[in-house]
């Protein structure tokens, strides 16, 4: 594949940082904004754009595992996320199948929480389930969106997926 | 644990109107001129006598709304004013005429610009819109590192102590302020004792997360439910700010007199602490690194500004509350960023498309130390 993704991104930041950007009007403060805005962007993208379908890969296994927990906790009962869950014992190969099998998978997990949390029974149960697989979605979002400078010094997005998938 | 769905009447109606320009309308660049005429249409239709609009400028900087400034000749003067307009969607989508309400209440009580046109009504200007007074002032020092809409705003140790106080003495001002004779027609009136405030605001949210979210979120379900468990009830009903941190308001740096407290737009009326648990938020904080003193909005530690709140309103800080509200901030912050702002970019409704993908990482941030937060409790 030539050129492939990360080289024509490369050329685009040049270009836009060698001769679209000098040649704002000093005066355009508006556009001048928008151009460090964007260069900063394709820096983000550069990034993490060789991690993205493991990325889905993972946050797939992590919250088909997150679901199946939930549904052990006593006395729960969910006839579509109990499909759901064996639907989705092969994940997708396909990008855009598995992000949206995962995104299915989320929104029922997220319905199943809300039920048990509303039972004083279930709830420490369902939030300490919940916490532990939040730890690891944090891991994984602060690591993808690092460029944008918010999440101070984490590291890589390729070096996280590595050690959650050993994990 | 009930969780209620009522919103306040207005920002219903305004959350509505966003959802029905979802996939209608798109946001387009804007053309200098066509917006001039429609300002001379619109101040025609307000103004008596003579008057004369010139030099319409786009202003850079912000995170939400377009705004530009303009000069306008009028009642035998000649005035900078600033129109500030809702793009079609943006991180915050608030009822225009709240602002506009609590501005006039407050004019007299805090720096403030004047509002002295505004429009809910699209076909007026394009979209809802105000103008207001261009006030001078600067929101960093000059040597300060330039940062988006202001986050993180430092001011050096000469100019710190000056700003920190009246910083300080106009939250209070603010939360002292007796609102309940002004008419504020836009709100409804939350009741001592109860927790109709943080109800109307977390109802906000999770309708601001269920229209704009691309998908469910494990960890956002997590501090939702534990910010409904956990509601305080309000002692005394104050107006609050919504977004009172360093970096929304102006000074003159020459005097370190604050000239415009800024950014009104998500004000309501609800607990003060709100505000507080804002102010010490450490994200919008700085280490002194010769000391290593934590300043609140790189303005004052937080002892220290609690005692000088408490002194100046009369109002007690209570530290639970202020546990609460740091999470509630969190999390609404998370909403807005990760849902509305990416979703704003995604249906081409916004003039900061970039932006609004780029500040999704503070979200993860924010949501990551709200979690973090709650799981120490």
């Amino acid at each position: 594949m030539v050129p492939n993704v990360e080289q024509q991104l490369n050329a685009i930041r040049r270009t836009i940082e060698k001769t679209i950007q000098p040649a704002l009007p000093a005066d355009e403060g508006f556009a001048q904004e928008q151009a460090g805005l964007v260069l900063a962007s394709l820096d983000w993208v550069m990034d993490v754009v060789a991690h993205e379908q493991r990325y889905e890969q993972i946050e797939h296994a992590d919250t088909r595992a997150l679901l199946e927990d939930l549904l052990g906790l006593a006395g729960t009962t969910d006839d579509d996320a109990r499909a759901l869950l064996e639907q989705s014992a092969e994940p997708p190969a396909d990008l855009p199948a598995l992000r949206e099998q995962t995104g299915r998978l989320k929104a029922a997990t997220v319905r199943l929480f809300d039920v048990l949390a509303a039972e004083p029974a279930t709830r420490p149960d369902a939030r300490r389930l919940l916490a532990a697989s939040s730890r690891r979605q944090m891991e994984r979002e602060r690591s993808w969106t690092r460029m944008t400078g918010f999440s101070g010094d984490v590291p890589n997005v390729g070096e996280v997926l590595a050690a959650q998938a050993g994990g | 644990m009930s969780r209620s769905t009522t919103l306040e009447p207005s920002v219903e109606r305004t959350l509505d109107r966003k959802r029905a320009r979802r996939g209608v309308v798109q946001h387009e660049a804007p053309v200098v001129s066509v917006i001039e005429e429609r300002l001379r249409t619109f101040l025609a239709a307000r103004i008596n006598g003579e008057h004369a609009v010139s030099d319409l400028r786009r202003m850079a900087g912000g995170a939400s709304k377009e705004q530009f400034t303009f000069t306008l000749e009028w009642e035998g003067r000649r005035e900078k004013l600033v129109l500030r307009m809702d793009p079609p969607a943006s991180l915050v989508e608030t009822p225009r005429l709240r602002e506009v309400e609590v501005l006039g209440a407050l004019q007299g009580t805090l720096p403030t610009p004047v509002v002295h046109f505004a429009t809910d009504d699209p076909d007026d200007l394009g979209a809802p819109a105000m103008v207001c007074s261009f006030i001078d002032g600067v929101v960093a020092p000059a040597d300060a590192p330039k940062t988006a809409s202001g986050l993180g705003t430092t001011y050096g140790p000469a100019l710190r102590p000056r700003l920190a106080e009246q910083f300080v003495d106009h939250l209070a001002a603010l939360h002292r302020f007796d609102w309940s004779g002004h008419e504020l027609p836009s709100f409804q009136r939350p009741r001592p004792g109860t927790t109709d405030a943080i109800d109307w605001r977390l109802a906000h949210f999770d309708r601001m997360w269920a229209d704009d979210a691309f998908e469910a979120h494990p960890t956002i379900a997590l501090v939702r439910e534990w910010l409904w468990e956990h509601r305080p009830e309000v002692d005394h009903v104050s107006i609050v700010h919504g977004d009172y941190r360093n970096g929304n308001f102006l000074f003159d740096e020459g005097d370190a007199r604050i000239t415009a407290i800024l950014d009104w737009e998500l004000t309501c009326l609800g607990d003060r602490h709100h505000d507080l648990a804002y102010v010490v938020m450490k994200d919008w904080g700085q280490v002194d690194p010769e000391t290593g003193t934590f300043y609140c909005c790189a303005l004052m530690p937080r002892e220290e500004l609690f005692a000088r709140y408490e002194a100046a309103s009369g109002l007690t800080v209570d530290p639970a509350r202020i546990d609460y509200y740091v999470v509630l901030n969190l999390y609404w912050a998370a909403v807005c960023t990760i849902a509305c702002g990416v979703r704003a970019a995604a249906e081409r409704m916004t003039h900061l498309d970039v932006l609004q993908n780029i500040v999704s990482g503070l979200g993860v941030a924010f949501i990551h130390e709200a979690a973090s937060l709650i799981e120490e409790r």
